[in-house]
């Protein structure tokens, strides 16, 4: 069978037929050679969930996203852009899921999304570009380690024939496939093409790798990548991608960017991590209520799409695990602009077929002024607990400390042994 | 013949992050970590891979690093008259800011050309607009270091002009702050900034107040802007900080800055070592330009801004001597940039830092143009396809970073898969004539005369209009094979014509054209 088809193949053995066969028919293109013996099949058998990596740029507000509606504190706090327990959905007797999330309810309710809340990097900084640096890193910000937790985990796991590169939608790939690791950036797969005429493309690619052949440097590497990038895009660019009945994704570059993800998933090349970005999130002035706003706004695109995307996948979803995540979470209080400033815990939002959901995870240590931290709701779970477990329970994960270097995940039991 | 032992071989991890490799690998050894494989010694078939060969001409050099693209008109000029001279032309007189207002849009010193090119267009939006005319003025305009100067400050200050509550207001902080203080001092630049309508909207700051102030300013004023993040300053500076700024802010009906003392926080403030007693909100203004003061003649800020200025002009890994003299020429002359400019182009690792420096997106692209010796087209677009979307599509349209920290200046931060193929993509654009704004490719007149006699001529001749003196072997090889033409093959004038641009766009995806 093609590998392209975008038939689901839920069962894992097919997965992995799948994936030997899309080798082959990529073989048979001129694409691929063996790879070295000694890096083939270095992990044995291992077999792992696709990771979706959808990372909040700006600090999200998890006190937006999952208001603790129970909270006497919250309303106190933000009078003016609190959710009201009239307009959340409640999800426990605490918490509330923002109503830009109503999407994704169904997956709280059979129990596939999960939430883990008063969470981030607990050696954290209010600097955005630090804090992000150190969680793409996956270590503290001081540790000099300059490859991402992402690729310390691929390469600590072993690549195999046939794997697919860490794909990033976007212009450039995330800090956390920073290393040895392979890993493509695109914007859409259907552009992944050198735009000149039909019989110009051939001697065209073959000129460009030429040129860039045993040339030195990040650059170079990328090239190299590119051609590589040109030859694995070439089947699925050329097929109009439908996705699964029903499903619409929004047409912002969130949703459209998480449909290129579906695309390649579905298409069965053995796509292991996939990451995008979903900026807007440094809500310093004009959130607005959970009425409507610039708030409501964001948090609503992230709800479409992620709700849009795990429809999608369909039967995909058992093998696949989505965790959103952010550099740090917001003051408790409202700031003067109807904003809120950087603050410290946020919340995480867990979602696969592996995933214990339909619960909030982490420690609530509540809003009362003698528990805040300097003002911001304290980190009672570091980030790394929550991607340990996955790496270890759904990724097929080696060893924790290659991967999370100067944090010893604690593990919260929200995913199930793959 | 690409492998996929590509994909399996070690790549370079980012270097400019924080630290060098090799600390990162000890730090991992140390901690018992198992240490990824970073070298392709251990894999039987890898590739060894070597730097490209630099050119030993220091004209050459220098004018790659200091301009938007080489030109064999600039190179030859620089030649004539040295480049110490030249960079006294440049450096010596600031381009009239008001020389060419076209409507309420920006100042364009630029040729006549260019400036009638603008002003045709009907339908007019103020950020593409400004970002066209920033592509003009670097790939077309004369002012070559002092553009450069001055887009550098805008990625240090940057700005993200597309949001809707600054858009109106980027091309008024383009000319008054970046363009009139780009080669004055930077105290005076920052004072500029910090009364800015772009800024303190950008950075939230036109809308703190009082009791609340927000953060959202004063922590990148103090993180980014100047003393950089491990000054040692801490949530208190930050917050007061904060207070400090309240009251700064932009007139609702004019657009203009405004203070208003009504918002202003007033009490005691310290920042670092500056404290003032901050108690008559009348005088709030005076408070916050102090503290700027302050902070631009920190010496923390000189070294965070000669970083960035050996980062940009030298090497992706500043070295610590160099940044330290650069520092210390800052602080002696009073935060003056031109001698710092003139120290860091001066030293000697300046003249050995040739092929140390990839180009960005956005002077890849110039340069290209340049070297094509592509020319406006009658009519700049402005809206929907052209020089405004290329850029966005190669990932570097000018104002047009996300975040408060502007572009970074790394070649390992801009490789990448996509910014890849939008480069090869640009090329194959230019020489087909493909982007709206910008003029077609006149082949004859960059092949020149006499015509090359064959098809390894013809790649030796637009490799030295393109990428410098004489192509690699491999290059060579690489294009010729790329148009389906043995080196020795007869070529006449209808032939030169077909393949020129498909070598052409060819030679720009090349590596060598990569350097800056």
């Amino acid at each position: 069978m093609s590998p392209f088809e975008a038939q689901e193949c839920a069962d894992l053995a097919c997965t992995r037929r799948r994936l030997l066969a899309g080798a082959a028919t990529l073989a048979g293109l001129g694409a691929l050679e063996l790879a070295s013996p000694r890096l083939a099949f270095a992990s044995g058998e291992q077999r792992s969930d696709l990771l979706v990596v959808v990372s909040l740029r700006g600090g999200a507000d998890g006190l937006s996203l999952v208001p603790p509606l129970s909270d006497p504190g919250y309303l106190t706090a933000r009078p003016d852009i609190g959710v009201r327990p009239g307009q959340a959905l409640q999800l426990d007797g605490v918490f509330g899921l923002h109503p830009g999330l109503r999407p994704l309810l169904p997956f709280w309710t059979d129990r596939r999304l999960a939430i883990v809340h008063a969470v981030g990097d607990s050696d954290g900084t209010r600097s955005h570009f630090e804090a992000m640096d150190a969680m793409e890193r996956g270590v503290n910000a001081a540790t000099a380690v300059s490859s991402g937790w992402v690729d310390r985990h691929l390469t600590a796991r072993g690549l195999r024939v046939g794997d697919f590169p860490a794909l990033a939608i976007g212009n450039r790939p995330p800090g956390s496939l920073q290393g040895p690791a392979p890993d493509l950036s695109v914007n859409s797969v259907r552009d992944v093409r050198v735009r000149v005429a039909d019989k110009r493309r051939v001697p065209t690619e073959k000129a460009l790798a030429e040129m860039y052949a045993g040339v030195a440097g990040p650059h170079a590497d990328a090239a190299r990548s590119t051609l590589d990038a040109l030859r694995r895009f070439a089947p699925l660019r050329d097929h109009p991608y439908l996705p699964r009945v029903g499903v619409n994704y929004p047409t912002d570059s969130f949703g459209v960017g998480l449909r290129q993800i579906a695309q390649v998933a579905r298409a069965g090349v053995g796509l292991q991590v996939a990451t995008l970005d979903l900026g807007g999130w440094d809500t310093h002035e004009g959130m607005g209520d959970a009425a409507g706003g610039a708030m409501t706004q964001l948090v609503s695109r992230l709800g479409a799409g992620l709700a849009a995307f795990a429809r999608d996948l369909g039967p995909l979803l058992a093998t696949t695990t989505i965790v959103t995540m952010s550099e740090f979470g917001r003051r408790v209080w409202q700031n003067g602009s109807g904003g809120v400033d950087h603050g410290h815990g946020s919340a995480m939002l867990v979602l696969g077929g592996g995933i214990r959901g339909g619960k909030v995870y982490g420690r609530w240590s509540g809003l009362d002024a003698s528990h805040l931290e300097n003002g911001d709701l304290r980190v009672t779970t570091d980030y790394r607990d929550v991607l340990g477990e996955l790496v270890q329970r759904r990724l097929g994960g080696g060893s924790l400390t290659t991967v999370f270097p100067d944090h010893r995940p604690r593990l919260l039991d929200l995913a199930t042994q793959r | 013949m690409i492998t996929p032992t590509t994909f399996l071989r070690a790549r370079v991890p980012q270097l400019s992050r924080r630290s060098a490799l090799t600390s990162a690998l000890v730090s991992l050894a140390a901690a018992g970590v198992a240490v990824a494989r970073t070298s392709d010694a251990a894999a039987p078939a890898a590739p060894t891979y070597r730097p490209l060969p630099v050119t030993d001409d220091p004209v050459l050099h220098a004018v790659r690093r200091l301009s938007f693209g080489a030109t064999p008109q600039l190179v030859d000029h620089v030649r004539a008259i040295g480049v110490s001279a030249w960079l006294d032309e440049q450096l010596g007189s600031m381009p009239d800011l008001h020389g060419t207002v076209v409507g309420a849009g920006p100042a364009l010193p630029l040729p006549e050309v260019v400036a009638a090119a603008v002003a045709s267009v009907a339908h007019r939006d103020a950020v593409q607009d400004l970002q066209v005319a920033t592509f003009a003025r670097a790939a077309w305009g004369d002012h070559q270091v002092y553009e450069l100067v001055v887009e550098f400050w805008s990625n240090h200050l940057s700005i993200a002009a597309q949001l809707p509550y600054v858009r109106d207001h980027k091309a008024v902080d383009d000319r008054d702050v970046v363009r009139a203080h780009a080669l004055g001092t930077f105290a005076d630049l920052l004072t500029a900034s910090v009364q800015s309508p772009a800024m303190l909207r950008y950075l939230s700051n036109a809308e703190s107040r009082g009791s609340h102030p927000n953060e959202n300013y004063a922590r990148e004023l103090l993180e980014l802007h100047t003393v950089g993040v491990h000054a040692g300053y801490t949530q208190r500076d930050v917050r007061d900080a904060a207070r400090v700024l309240t009251g700064l802010t932009v007139d609702a009906r004019t657009g203009l800055f405004s203070y208003r003392p009504e918002w202003h926080a007033t009490g005691a403030v310290r920042v670092l070592d500056w404290t003032s007693p901050n108690a008559d909100p009348d005088k709030g203004l005076d408070v916050a330009l102090s503290l700027v003061r302050y902070l631009a003649f920190h010496p923390a800020t000189a070294h965070h801004l000669a970083t960035k200025l050996v980062r940009r002009l030298v090497s992706d890994t500043p070295s610590v001597a160099l940044v330290a003299s650069a520092a210390r020429v800052y602080l002696e002359g009073g935060t003056a940039i031109v001698p710092v400019l003139r120290h860091i182009v001066g030293s000697a690792e300046f003249a050995g830092s040739a092929g140390q420096k990839t180009q960005r997106p956005f002077e890849w692209f110039t340069a290209a143009v340049r070297a094509l010796g592509l020319q406006p087209a009658p009519t700049l677009p402005v809206a929907g396809g052209g020089i405004a979307s290329s850029l966005q599509q190669l990932g570097q349209a000018p104002f047009g970073w996300p975040a408060p920290d502007g572009y970074p200046d790394t070649a390992a931060a801009w490789a990448s898969t996509a910014s890849t193929l939008s480069r090869w993509n640009a090329a194959q654009a230019l020489v087909q004539g493909a982007v709206r704004g910008i003029g077609p490719l006149d082949g004859d007149t960059l092949v020149g005369t006499p015509l090359p006699a064959t098809a390894g001529a013809l790649v030796d001749r637009l490799a030295g209009k393109l990428i410098g003196p004489v192509p690699r072997r491999a290059l060579r090889a690489a294009v010729l094979q790329g148009v389906s033409m043995p080196a020795g093959q007869a070529v006449d004038q209808a032939t030169i014509g077909a393949l020129t641009p498909q070598i052409a766009a060819l030679l720009l995806s090349s590596p060598e054209a990569q350097v800056r």
